[in-house]
């Protein structure tokens, strides 16, 4: 459905800064949660995927194929829009919606920009898709400003806007963020029955690994951009390997007080990322150890894996 | 003897010359003896809509040249800036001065030379709203659902940019009525005859110190409570939309 590879993102010189060489695939109906804490790199992967880097960020190598077909990266090192296959639901829904324009015509631009639909039928779907993400009254909602609706309201016109793209990946950047819990239980799952229903996939960005843990079938771990393990849900939390997430894990549980090691941002320059701050770093770790398949369903990067142990 | 608000501002007579205000001529007369109050109200034709029209024509032109640089930017962007830099680097009074010796002075060509000052003002504004607005979310989500980039400069940016030019161009009306009666008391721009609140203070400035007080005083005053209110209402008006 989706596969990334060796895809890195970096500023000028620092080709590889923001990500380092991610490599990831998203199979069709699949929820895949992509977390790490602040400045991991998350947004920045989801960006690339839409093409929506900011200026001086550049695509500095990889490739992106989504159904078979390679997206196409134009001069200006960035993703050529492919609206067709991706759609994005933002961070803050308030900010996601024009506030000068009422939410019912912006989802129906939507429809007519993207699904080239006149203007009648625009109006119907419209009304149609705000019905299926669960507003009521879709007909009142539809003639109101964003500042006149709810956070959780937004959010939903919002997520009405991205399925009216009718997407094959729908991108998810911490979308509850902004929303509180019972709203946030909502969210998931009215995601989870978009899937069900348009059989899309989708990448769940989060930093809270609660809710990643409630929704994502597959868990990525990206830490200062470089991808460190991925795995089924229940792995990662029951069983996972990297140190990186097992120090996560246990940051959650507050009786636990996790051990950090903290040598120095700079201290492995070429290495290991995160080797700065593991407790369990060796000598081999000023190198970047490779993304290494453990088996089907259990991707880490880490040389303790490789045989190296302390 | 026609009632005060049914003379005409341009007709003279002599034998009423320099009437002190009074129930009869509210204002007075000047020495040609006409009517201040009638010339007054008869200048508010001409001063507000000289007004108001260079508000409007500044924030016009100021939008769509601020819209372009600001959506456009690297060259572009920097050649506009670089020549509103230029039009601010001279003060507007002066600038309108020299623009008016040049093109001359009909009202419209005064209208114009003072427009030319302002414009500027609204395309910083405008530019950096845009700039602004260009980075938040929803122009991002507007883009992915596939607007093109002048459909999303057009439709979403413009009307979320244009809020704050709003209070500027009431404060450009107030200020441009000041200029234009300004221009009108040195002597370029409006002539007289011509009833003008700046060519009224300019006339009778020369009787005041011959005891004629009233002569300058209502155009004055009027010059001052216009271009007031116009900076009250816009600066409540910036308020409001920041």
């Amino acid at each position: 459905m989706l596969k990334v590879d060796g895809l890195s993102v970096g500023i000028g010189d620092q080709y590889n800064s923001i990500l380092n060489n991610v490599c990831f695939s998203v199979d069709e109906g699949e929820i895949i949660g992509l977390v790490g804490e602040s400045g991991s790199g998350k947004t920045m992967l989801s960006l690339a995927l839409m093409g929506l880097l900011p200026k001086p960020v550049k695509l500095s190598s990889g490739s992106i194929i989504v159904d078979g077909q390679e997206l196409v990266v134009n001069e200006s090192k960035r993703v050529e829009r492919t609206p067709k296959q991706l759609a994005m639901v933002f961070q803050n829904p308030r900010n996601a919606l024009n506030p000068t324009m009422r939410v019912g015509l912006q989802v129906r631009r939507a429809l007519v920009v993207n699904q080239k639909l006149g203007k009648k039928e625009a109006k119907l779907k419209s009304l149609k898709f705000m019905t299926d993400v669960g507003l009521p009254d879709p007909e009142q909602i539809s003639k109101k400003y964003p500042h006149q609706l709810s956070g959780g309201m937004c959010q939903r016109v919002v997520i009405a806007m991205a399925l009216g793209c009718r997407p094959r990946i729908l991108i998810a950047d911490e979308p509850t963020t902004g929303l509180d819990v019972t709203i946030q239980a909502q969210i998931f799952d009215l995601i989870r029955s978009v899937r069900d229903e348009t059989g899309c996939s989708v990448i769940f960005i989060s930093h809270d690994l609660a809710a990643v843990s409630e929704l994502c079938d597959r868990v990525a771990v990206l830490y200062r951009g470089q991808l460190m393990e991925m795995t089924t849900r229940d792995r990662l939390f029951k069983n996972s390997l990297h140190p990186y997430t097992k120090l996560l894990i246990s940051s959650v549980n507050l009786n636990v007080k996790p051990k950090v090691m903290d040598r120095g941002s700079d201290y492995f320059p070429n290495g290991c990322r995160f080797a700065h701050r593991c407790p369990e770093a060796v000598e081999i770790c000023v190198e970047m150890p490779k993304l290494r398949e453990l088996n089907t369903v259990h991707s880490i990067s880490c040389h303790l894996m490789n045989g190296n142990t302390k | 003897m026609l009632p005060f608000f049914l003379r005409d501002p341009l007709s003279t007579d002599v034998s009423i010359a320099f009437e002190p205000p009074s129930r009869r001529y509210l204002f007075g007369t000047d020495k040609f003896g006409r009517d201040i109050f009638s010339r007054c109200v008869s200048a508010a034709r001409i001063d507000l809509v000289v007004g108001f029209s260079i508000a409007i024509a500044a924030m016009f032109f100021g939008v769509i040249i601020g819209l372009v640089a600001g959506a456009s930017g690297g060259r572009i962007d920097e050649t506009v800036m670089r020549l509103t830099d230029l039009v601010l680097a001279f003060p507007g009074f002066v600038l309108a001065l020299v623009l008016v010796a040049v093109i001359g002075d009909s009202i419209f060509k005064v209208s114009v030379a003072v427009t030319v000052g302002f414009i500027p003002y609204f395309v910083r504004l405008i530019r950096s709203e845009v700039l602004l607005q260009r980075e938040l979310d929803y122009v991002d989500a507007a883009k992915l659902v596939g607007n093109n980039p002048v459909r999303l400069t057009l439709v979403h940016i413009l009307p979320n940019a244009v809020g704050s030019s709003i209070g500027q161009a009431t404060l450009v009306a107030g200020w441009s009525i000041n200029t234009v009666a300004g221009l009108a008391f040195l002597g370029v721009g409006i002539r007289p005859p011509t009833a003008e609140w700046g060519v009224m203070v300019a006339e009778g400035a020369n009787d005041i110190a011959t005891g004629f007080w009233w002569t300058s005083l209502a155009p004055g005053v009027l010059i001052v409570i216009t271009s007031l209110a116009f900076h009250l209402i816009g600066d409540q008006l910036s308020e409001k939309t920041i």
